[in-house]
């Protein structure tokens, strides 16, 4: 280890031992679930609680991983498991935990089996904090895969309908992916006899033919995350499956792996001999995002709409980071820690609005006409989702675009089409919430949520403000 | 000063939120009318001795992106601002003795939080300003509108706008690596696509102004009361988009299509505001149509060079905001009559009402017939058809035979105090700054009187029963039949062809046929050893003959 704290790790840890605690927890009709929300509560702020602490620690105008931690785990072969952050990955682990608590205090009242989803939920942050802090290609490898366990299960046991069928697309396209990624991660181990770096791994010298064949594998790889054509159909059919917020949440934390995988591997001085594959790569993205927004416009299933937006998203910042400029990494991280707590809050309470339709039996229209509290955050966070000025994707958002511009017009005025498309089906969807034209005195309407609920969603959206106002507020930057 | 101002306006428009009661409300409400009306002398006490500050926030200072909001306080800022201000108090007056206005105090704040957003974007001295005051006008103008049917266009039309306006200051950043406005010139240098960003510049703008083509969202609000149509013409996008023209004026000669794309728009938006505004029966479209006069006006003198920070145009927009004003007195003083086919005869109860509007509209025709003097035949044109508009429209509410129901006439009756008062106010106001009207104002206004009560428009009320004329502005089908539904069928095609038939239909079927296939063949050979120990010997045997081949006998 080369620093005495050892906090990176402790980002592993913490929720695993969580998850012990979890499966250990008292769960039964008296305590309801209480015990098991209160573990995994307690296990996601602890860890927010470090993730300060590292921020703390942190020199924001430094480059690469820092607080680098190294474990030997293997003699021979030599593999070590070896961590290390930055502010961009500090910012995505920071926002997937406050979606994780936005997704639990969805599902607080709502789902089955509450002891294994936490338990998973967990094991899966735990797995995905690995990923985040990886610093060398073997921990990258072990946490891209080991994350795939706690969701197969989460997908199995609480993907509500068609379970099998989904279950068996997400294994036949993620073993696809693993198969990929692990080839490239031997032929790599192989030609260099260690571990690399991952800031190293594109500035290896390779043949030719054996550097289109590594990172060809890399790419499909990344790309089976990703919800880019064909691989979307896996992610999108589980989208429009699941109901639970948490596992909507956790399904769609799966491109964000995808897009890190690409910035983690194609960092400035990517290989010429690649240029090949960005190209294809561009081509396909931009294709898959128009095709998926009009989908999304089309589609009458709001998770679905949510998806074609979030996908948009994704692939944008995918875009974005295989530009040949750095410094946009951390435009992408602080857009994306917005966009992440944008998307998992939209869906929890998409999930509250499906719930009470399908109780009361009543249609979309006017839903949100009477009940002022979910009225105003719902309206909020569409309004920020589509970037408008109140989060940091608009000044971000901004940034990567106009890089994008810069590097080819044709294909930034097509990403802005399909962004355009994508606004526009949630812009459709809040209107259809909020039009009054059918309510009349007597027209059923749904319940408004908690004023201890409305209270924690106006400090997430106070937090969006301050991610527009100050992205850096939490370590007063 | 501005400063204060603005964080005065924030404070006063997001406090109605926490206040309950409807006492708290009265007070708040009494207060509120008050502070801004003080508010308004102070800053046009300032702004008369010319005192001056450099407010800067330094919002982002990261050396690659620094960004800063400017509310410098200098004599064109105060110039532009002013007849917004002035404009803005008269609502929040308006709205408070408004007898029929449930959200006065929510309306009020919005209106307080509106000229903020528009003092923001007046100062503004950087894209980014420019951009976060128009999408917050925006949004502000979504809550202000409060009726679903009037906002659905609204807010589409708009996103796209901001979209576009986003997308072309990106793409301009890009290039001149500068957010200011005062780089936008060395776009001219170093830009490519100079007439992709004027057409699309000069497309969002449009837009936001509901110019000809665009003028749908602005004719959905047709169903709002007058004062809430008057906030959002001459406070909301309209005026917005007029700003960013004018911030982003060295964009324009980048390319040739520039002027001749302004000036069609102004003139056509021009004509076809006044056709609007005779043809149609509902006065509320009437006001709206011309209001359309006015902004295809104010596009056309800006690309003639009148800019908004000089006297005479706040004198066009508070004379444009006269004739909406006098459209006002009529609906209050008819209980909200909406068609001017039901009106008629109101001469005889409502002559203090076409009193005030005769000093209002001699203002507007005493401010044009000044901007014609400079600007030759554009004010002109705009002059010729709000005269023949606004003829029309006295002959059918004034001057010909009632068409009012029985409840109308009992109830007609002279507005309060306050609203013809404050109108008459205003037009000796802007009679006071254009100095004594010319000859010419009176004769055009005598032209116009003489061809009221002429009777020559009664020819036009059978247009008004005429269902066919009266929804003629079918801009929306055209964008719903050939951009939005061609949209949607491509995507069911996409949906149906690539998602269905070829992934879910071919991939994953032979997918899972081929997985299965295997499993059953591997299960037979497993099942059925008869001829599974030869197949699985002889290919062992296979595979070391064939390791031994490849690695050449070693």
């Amino acid at each position: 280890m080369n620093t005495s704290l050892t906090l990176l790790s402790a980002l592993i840890a913490v929720p695993l031992i969580g998850f012990l605690f979890t499966l250990l927890a008292k769960d039964d009709e008296t305590t309801k679930g209480r015990n098991v929300f209160s573990v995994t509560i307690l296990t996601l702020v602890s860890n927010l609680f470090l993730l300060w602490r590292i921020a703390l620690n942190l020199d924001i105008d430094k480059r690469g991983l820092q607080l680098s931690e190294t474990y030997n785990w293997l003699d021979y072969p030599k593999i070590d498991l070896v961590f290390g952050i930055d502010m961009f990955s500090l910012l995505i682990i920071a926002a997937i935990h406050i979606s994780l608590i936005i997704s639990l205090a969805g599902i607080r009242h709502r789902d089955r089996a509450k002891k294994s989803l936490y338990a998973l939920c967990l094991l899966f942050l735990a797995m995905i904090n690995g990923l985040f802090i990886s610093a060398d290609i073997y921990s990258f490898y072990i946490f891209f895969e080991a994350m795939l366990l706690p969701l197969f299960l989460l997908i199995g046991i609480f993907g509500d309908i068609k379970r099998q069928v989904i279950v068996s697309r997400f294994f036949i396209y993620n073993f696809l992916g693993a198969i990929f990624l692990f080839i490239a991660t031997a032929v790599l181990y192989n030609h260099e006899g260690h571990s690399i770096s991952l800031s190293s791994v594109s500035r290896l010298d390779l043949s030719p033919k054996l550097e289109l064949c590594v990172w060809g594998a890399i790419f499909v790889s990344f790309l089976s995350r990703i919800p880019i054509w064909p691989f979307h159909y896996w992610i999108s059919s589980i989208n429009s499956a699941v109901r639970s917020p948490l596992v909507f949440n956790v399904v769609n934390l799966i491109p964000l792996t995808g897009v890190y995988g690409f910035i983690r591997y194609c960092p400035e001085a990517a290989p010429d001999n690649v240029s090949y594959y960005f190209y294809i790569l561009e081509i396909i993205a931009i294709i898959s995002m128009l095709f998926i927004s009009l989908i999304g416009l089309i589609n009458k299933d709001v998770q679905y709409k949510i998806f074609s937006f979030m996908t948009i998203y994704y692939i944008m910042y995918m875009l974005g980071a295989l530009l040949p400029i750095d410094k946009i990494l951390i435009n992408i991280g602080f857009s994306l820690f917005a966009f992440i707590i944008i998307t998992a809050t939209l869906e929890m309470l998409t999930a509250y609005l499906e719930d009470e339709q399908e109780d009361k039996s009543i249609g979309a229209h006017g839903i949100l006409c009477r009940v002022p509290k979910l009225s105003f955050i719902y309206s909020f966070l569409v309004l920020a989702a589509v970037g408008m000025p109140v989060s940091s994707l608009f000044l971000n958002n901004f940034v990567i675009l106009s890089h994008l511009f810069s590097y080819n017009i044709r294909l930034g005025i097509l990403i802005m089409f399909a962004l355009l498309l994508v606004a526009g089906t949630l812009i459709q969807e809040l209107y259809i919430f909020k039009d009054n034209s059918k309510i009349s005195d007597d027209t059923v309407c749904i319940m408004d949520i908690s004023t201890k609920m409305f209270s924690w969603l106006i400090f997430l959206s106070g937090l969006l403000i301050v991610t527009f106002i100050n992205p850096l507020w939490f370590i007063g930057g | 000063m501005l400063i204060e101002v603005f964080l005065f306006l924030v404070v006063a428009g997001v406090l109605p939120i926490a206040i309950k009661g409807k006492r708290l409300s009265f007070v708040y409400l009494l207060l509120l009318t008050i502070s801004m009306a003080l508010m308004l002398g102070y800053f046009y006490q300032n702004w008369q001795q010319g005192t001056k500050d450099n407010f800067t926030y330094d919002w982002v200072s990261s050396p690659y992106y620094p960004i800063k909001i400017h509310l410098f306080s200098n004599f064109t800022h105060y110039a532009q601002i002013f007849p917004f201000f002035l404009i803005s108090v008269v609502m929040i007056i308006f709205n408070c003795f408004s007898k029929i206005e449930k959200r006065k105090l929510e309306q009020n704040g919005l209106i307080c939080l509106n000229l903020g957003a528009l003092i923001m974007l007046i100062c503004g001295e950087n894209t980014i300003q420019l951009l976060v005051s128009a999408c917050v006008i925006d949004v502000l103008g979504f809550y202000i509108i409060n009726e679903s049917a009037a906002r659905r266009k609204y807010i589409f039309y708009n996103l796209m706008a901001d979209m576009g306006l986003f997308m072309l200051f990106a793409l301009i950043w890009g290039y001149t690596e500068s957010i200011r406005l005062s780089d936008l010139g060395k776009y001219f240098e170093q830009g490519e696509h100079r007439d992709l960003v004027c057409i699309l510049l000069l497309l969002c703008l449009f837009i936001k102004s509901g110019l000809f083509l665009f003028q749908t969202p602005l004719q959905n609000w047709n169903i709002l009361n007058m004062r809430t149509i008057m906030v959002l013409s001459f406070l909301s996008t309209p005026i917005s988009g007029y700003i960013l023209l004018f911030k982003t004026l060295p964009l324009l000669p980048l390319s040739k299509y520039s002027e001749p794309l302004v000036l069609f728009f102004a003139y056509a938006s021009m004509v076809w505001g006044g056709i609007g505004a005779i043809l149609i029966d509902n006065l509320r479209s009437k006001l709206i149509y011309l209001n359309m006069i006015l902004s295809g006006l104010m596009y056309a003198l800006l690309q003639a060079g009148l800019t908004p920070d000089t006297p005479i145009f706040a004198s066009l927009i508070l004379g444009g905001f006269l004739l909406s004003g006098s459209l006002l007195l009529v609906a209050l003083g008819s209980s909200n009559e909406v068609y001017v086919s039901s009106m008629g005869g109101f001469i005889a109860n409502l002559k203090l009402s076409f009193m005030v509007t005769l000093f209002g509209i001699l203002a507007y025709i005493q401010v044009l017939y000044t901007l014609s003097q400079t600007y030759n035949f554009i004010p002109m044109i705009a002059l010729g058809l709000i005269s023949v508009s606004t003829a029309s429209i006295w002959s059918h509410i004034y001057f010909s035979p009632s068409n009012a129901d029985e409840r109308v006439l009992a109830m007609l009756k002279n507005p309060l105090f306050v609203y013809w008062g404050i109108i008459l106010i205003l037009a000796l106001y802007v009679l006071y700054q254009e100095g004594t009207p010319d000859i010419a104002s009176y004769a055009i206004l005598s032209g116009i009187f003489l061809l009221a009560i002429s009777g020559i428009f009664n020819k036009i009320l059978p247009i008004y029963e005429n269902e066919q004329v009266q929804e003629s502005d079918r801009f929306s089908d055209f964008y719903h039949y050939f951009v939005i539904g061609p949209i949607k069928v491509l995507g069911r095609v996409l949906w149906l062809t690539i998602d269905f038939l070829i992934i879910e239909r071919t991939i994953i079927y032979t997918s899972r046929n081929t997985v299965n296939l295997l499993i059953g063949f591997f299960q037979k050979i497993h099942t059925q050893a008869k001829w599974a120990y030869p197949f699985f010997l002889i290919l062992g045997c296979g595979m070391i003959y064939g390791s031994y081949i490849l690695a050449e006998g070693r």
